[in-house]
């Protein structure tokens, strides 16, 4: 088992760094301070660094989609630094007078006068060794504890460098109150921090903000699934501790907190129910237990168990992307692989890294590398690029179902579908979401359903660019913009005519598309050549690993392809 | 205002002729007591009594918040058989420090301890007898209990001896703080100059205060010579302690007009008046003070004056060098007496006694009722206020027969509050 930790993402938040001030500020003037300081302890910087930590996993003690319990082992020396800025007494004799009791103290005339100075400190260098114990639940947050003191060594400099005194004395004062701060309040902001994140109250708060606009942009043709789940796309990629914790704790709990809120459990219950009953082709699944009734099988899964882990994945995915084409890619694992590339596809392509990991160790009874890439792949090359980019986008979005347009090619192939014209207007905005995708990591679902709101007006070229992609029409739940009963439609139409017909497809609309926008037509061809190459590599590939295949460019190489097939 | 305890250390002093002005610690006692008073903070008590002349005991009891007392005890040797006590008659202006008169430098008295004995057979104990000794502790009696102790020795005619000590159960203010400290006090008077050695057990901390009176030596001028007019101090002070390698020193400089100033007024027909009338320093009393601290690079002036009886002024500038801060305060004392009722022509009164200058039988006799017009003072009224227009007000007075003290502090900086303070000193036994 491995865990890829990924420490840039945090960086790339913005905001994260003012909030993270803000809360060692406070921390920092919470606890008493030494009386040679007499004013607030203000922090003006803050920065992480770019050299992650080392982290060594020494034990797990509970592991489960919404909780995780491990010892690591943590060693840091890297180039993160704090800036802080406060006032102190310069004269010893006053910090001297005016922590005695004036009853017996010598009552100087002058000599206690007052001097502060200003003083900003800078730490940097820190050498950190330690063993964390990191708890994680949904319920209660993030609880990070260091088992010993972990701070070996710092570099405190000063405006008082030149002074050999001072400087001595600000190491060591500085050290003693570090050593509180890793101890005792650096806990306590992760916990805060954590709880803003998961604890429904908190979350109860960012809803009521953001559920106007998201409302707004659904319309009026709104499936239930298609409403985001509230917490987790969001919590997913936003602040520091959440995508390490999303990097460390089981793809399981990722996928739960990505695919599942409390509120739309019922929903999904219900959905599942009609499927069952009312689904002009809805597969029985066989020894599937839905996710909304299988905690104990869960369960099993996270301790590797047997294949019924399998199910609830499945069950999951089902029912959440369900009312689409990914439905068969459900029923197609099942019944082991004799899907089509496509409908594996998105299967992959729904999990990202973590789902095909995720399955790959379902079939392969063994779970090889789980990997959460919360960051976009660095794109150098322009084709190359476009191609990693859209794939990516769709893992990002597609957990959240409802914002992708990927349906597009599902309703392609099948010729009763709706003329393409009308729903270029629901592609459109799958342009915002790329370029969000493609500037830092997964966007939050809301924030991608209000933008296509806005710019579902503004063709670009993008879209040609993203919409070849087999995956993504597969793997998009876009259908929840579309009536259910269209999408149960396009499945069964899907069924039928298998993938292998999506190029043909595809190059005509990427035409119309072109033709439609202004984009350089050398551009239009080069995307179309692409994309011709690609479907071309993926007819080459057995069908069997088509998952893999699509999955297996250059980039996702070093992911184990999912094990499943042959 | 000065507590009860206070009150009577400073009987003390009196009493064995311990000149406490004549020190580096008091050279801008005037400036501090019209621009650093205090004004209460709570609500608070105290009931205070000099049982016997030598005995007093004292209790105060604070409200609001939290309830905490204190019980003291004063033994001395020294009996106050004419310090009055009960509240009603204790002066005002000895329990509520205002511009305070520097009085010329004067030699020590020699057979002091002989007149002590002489005079108060009584007193005459096995351990105490030769020297006076004063004891006094203090207990303050909320948990984090706290004693504080205080042990006063007249040694020689020009030695006092201080041992105070402090104790707390409580968690100290700092880390390095100890629970326990003693500071030892040795002063050393002769008039001319002063001496003060200081020895803390905190940090075992050294102090030294010196002092020094410019002009004529106290102990060899005659009785004979004019009256002094004004005096020119220069003090430091200096502290060091070896533990936590703790320094600290400043220095000052003093400038006071002393009664004879105002007070002569050509009533000394010789000559050497004549040539004071004919430069007068001043018709009002003031004070100039100049302290420096080097470490820390503040300067510090103070300027004070009594424009009347009744009314005193004080300002004070500070300036630092290195973090260039720099502090204005200003302040004045306004005293009112009730009881004679003032008819706007004390000025006239004064100016004609001035222009008569052969009244000399009237002047024991003015000075006298000066002194009583001063004492008579029922209550006064203290207002400060700094650059940063923080304003303390605090009132001092009498009502019936109880000593009341209020205040109020009001500012951007300070949170405004307003709490009563009663001082209530009933003697038991006035005799």
């Amino acid at each position: 088992m491995a865990f890829n930790f990924n420490w840039s993402p945090l960086m790339a938040d913005a905001s994260f760094y003012t909030r993270a001030q803000d809360l060692l500020t406070a921390a920092l003037n919470k606890s008493p301070k030494p009386p040679i300081i007499v004013d607030d302890i203000i922090v003006t910087e803050l920065n992480l660094g770019s050299i992650p930590p080392d982290l060594e996993i020494l034990e797990i003690g509970d592991l489960a989609e919404d909780r995780f319990r491990g010892i690591f082992k943590m060693s840091y020396t890297g180039d993160a630094f704090l800036t802080l800025k406060t006032r102190v007494q310069a004269n010893p004799l006053n910090t001297y007078l005016l922590t005695r009791p004036s009853f017996a103290s010598p009552l100087p005339l002058a000599a206690a006068t007052p001097l502060t100075i200003p003083l900003q400190i800078t730490l940097s260098d820190f050498k950190l060794s330690g063993f964390v114990i990191l708890v994680f639940s949904k319920q209660k947050g993030i609880t990070v504890v260091f088992r010993n003191d972990p701070l070996e060594s710092l570099k405190v400099s000063s405006t008082f460098d030149s002074i050999p005194f001072v400087r001595d004395f600000l190491q060591r004062e500085i050290e003693a109150q570090l050593r509180i701060l890793f101890m005792d309040e650096l806990p306590a902001i992760i916990h805060r921090l954590s709880l803003r994140l998961w604890v429904p109250e908190y979350r109860a708060g960012e809803d009521i903000q953001t559920q106007p606009e998201q409302t707004a942009g659904e319309g009026p043709g709104q499936d239930p699934l298609a409403s985001p789940p509230q917490d987790p796309v969001d919590s997913l990629g936003n602040a520091l501790d959440e995508s390490e914790i999303a990097s460390l704790s089981l793809d399981s709990s990722v996928e739960a907190h990505s695919l599942f809120s409390q509120k739309n459990l019922l929903r999904l219950g219900a959905l599942t129910d009609s499927q069952r009953t009312l689904s002009l082709f809805t597969p029985s699944i066989q020894e599937v237990v839905y996710r909304a009734w299988t905690s104990p099988s869960e369960q099993g899964d996270a301790n590797g168990i047997s294949t019924a882990p399998l199910s609830p994945m499945l069950s999951r995915t089902h029912s959440q992307v369900g009312s689409m084409s990914s439905f068969q890619d459900s029923a197609s694992i099942v019944s082991s692989q004799s899907r089509s590339s496509a409908s594996t596809h998105t299967f992959s392509g729904y999990g990202l890294n973590l789902g095909a990991g995720r399955h790959s160790k379902a079939h392969s009874r063994k779970r090889k590398k789980r990997v959460v890439d919360l960051r976009r792949p660095k794109t150098t090359s322009d084709t190359a690029s476009v191609s990693d980019e859209s794939a990516y986008t769709e893992t990002a979005s597609n957990p959240s179902v409802c914002s992708a347009p990927l349906p597009v090619v599902n309703e392609q192939p099948d010729p009763i579908t709706p003329p393409l014209s009308p729903e270029s207007d629901f592609r459109l905005p799958a342009i915002p979401e790329r370029r969000r995708a493609s500037l830092s990591r997964p966007v939050p679902r809301r924030d991608i359903a209000t933008e296509m709101l806005r710019e579902t007006g503004g063709p670009s070229a993008e879209p040609p660019r993203h919409r070849p992609q087999p995956a993504d029409v597969d793997a998009t739940p876009r259908g929840s913009l579309r009536a259910h009963i269209t999408a149960q439609h396009d499945n069964e139409k899907q069924e039928t005519g298998p993938s292998r017909q999506l190029p043909s497809t595809i190059l005509p609309f990427t035409d119309e598309k072109s033709s439609s926008s202004t984009v350089d037509q050398a551009l239009v061809e080069r995307l179309a050549g692409e994309i011709a190459r690609r479907m071309r590599d993926e007819k080459l590939m057995p069908t069997s690993s088509c998952g893999g295949a699509f999955w297996g460019r250059p980039d996702h190489e070093e992911y184990p392809p999912p094990a499943y097939g042959q | 205002m000065l507590d009860f305890m206070d009150y009577i250390q400073l009987a003390f002093a009196e009493g064995t002729n311990w000149n406490r002005d004549n020190s580096y610690s008091s050279l801008t006692a005037t400036a501090q007591s019209l621009l650093d008073f205090s004004t209460p903070e709570r609500l608070r008590v105290h009931l205070s009594s000099l049982s016997t002349p030598n005995f007093a005991t004292s209790y105060t009891l604070g409200t609001v918040g939290l309830i905490d007392g204190s019980v003291s005890y004063l033994y001395s040797t020294v009996p106050f058989t004419n310090t009055p006590s009960r509240s009603a008659l204790i002066p005002l202006r000895k329990l509520s420090p205002g511009y305070r008169q520097v009085a010329p430098p004067s030699a020590p008295i020699e057979d002091w301890n002989l007149d002590s004995i002489l005079d108060n057979p009584q007193n005459v104990q096995p351990s105490f007898a030769s020297k006076p000794t004063l004891l006094h502790a203090t207990l303050h009696l909320p948990p984090p209990t706290t004693l504080n102790a205080l042990f006063l020795r007249r040694i020689s005619p020009t030695m006092h001896l201080t041992l105070a000590v402090c104790s707390t159960r409580g968690p100290p203010l700092s880390k390095s703080a100890p629970q326990a400290s003693l500071l030892m006090q040795l002063s050393h008077d002769t008039g001319k100059y002063s001496n003060e050695y200081l020895f803390s057990t905190d940090n075992a901390l050294f102090g030294w205060r010196g002092l020094w009176n410019f002009g004529p030596d106290p102990r060899s001028s005659t009785d004979t010579a004019a009256p002094r007019l004004s005096l020119l101090s220069a003090g430091a002070e200096a502290y060091y302690s070896p533990v936590s390698s703790l320094i600290g020193m400043s220095t000052g400089l003093r400038f006071s007009t002393l009664p004879a100033a105002t007070d002569v007024p050509a009533s000394t027909a010789t000559g050497f008046a004549t040539a004071n009338q004919s430069t007068p320093i001043s018709t009002f009393p003031y004070t100039l003070t100049l302290t420096l601290t080097p470490l820390t690079g503040s300067l510090s002036t103070t300027y004070s004056l009594r424009a009347s009886p009744n009314l005193a002024f004080s300002s004070r500038f500070g300036f630092n060098v290195y973090s260039w801060e720099s502090e204005m305060v200003a302040g004045c004392e306004l005293w009112r007496k009730s009881r004679k009722q003032d008819d706007g022509l004390e000025w006239a009164r004064r100016k004609m006694r001035a222009s008569e200058p052969l009244s000399l039988p009237s002047l024991p006799a003015e000075s006298k009722e000066r002194q009583e017009e001063e004492e008579a003072t029922d209550s006064v009224l203290k207002i400060r206020v700094d650059q940063s227009w923080n304003v303390r007000v605090l009132w001092e007075g009498r009502v019936k027969e109880l000593l009341v003290s209020a205040g109020v502090g009001l500012g951007p900086s300070d949170t405004a509050f307003a709490w009563m303070y009663i001082f209530s000193v009933r003697a038991g036994l006035n005799r």
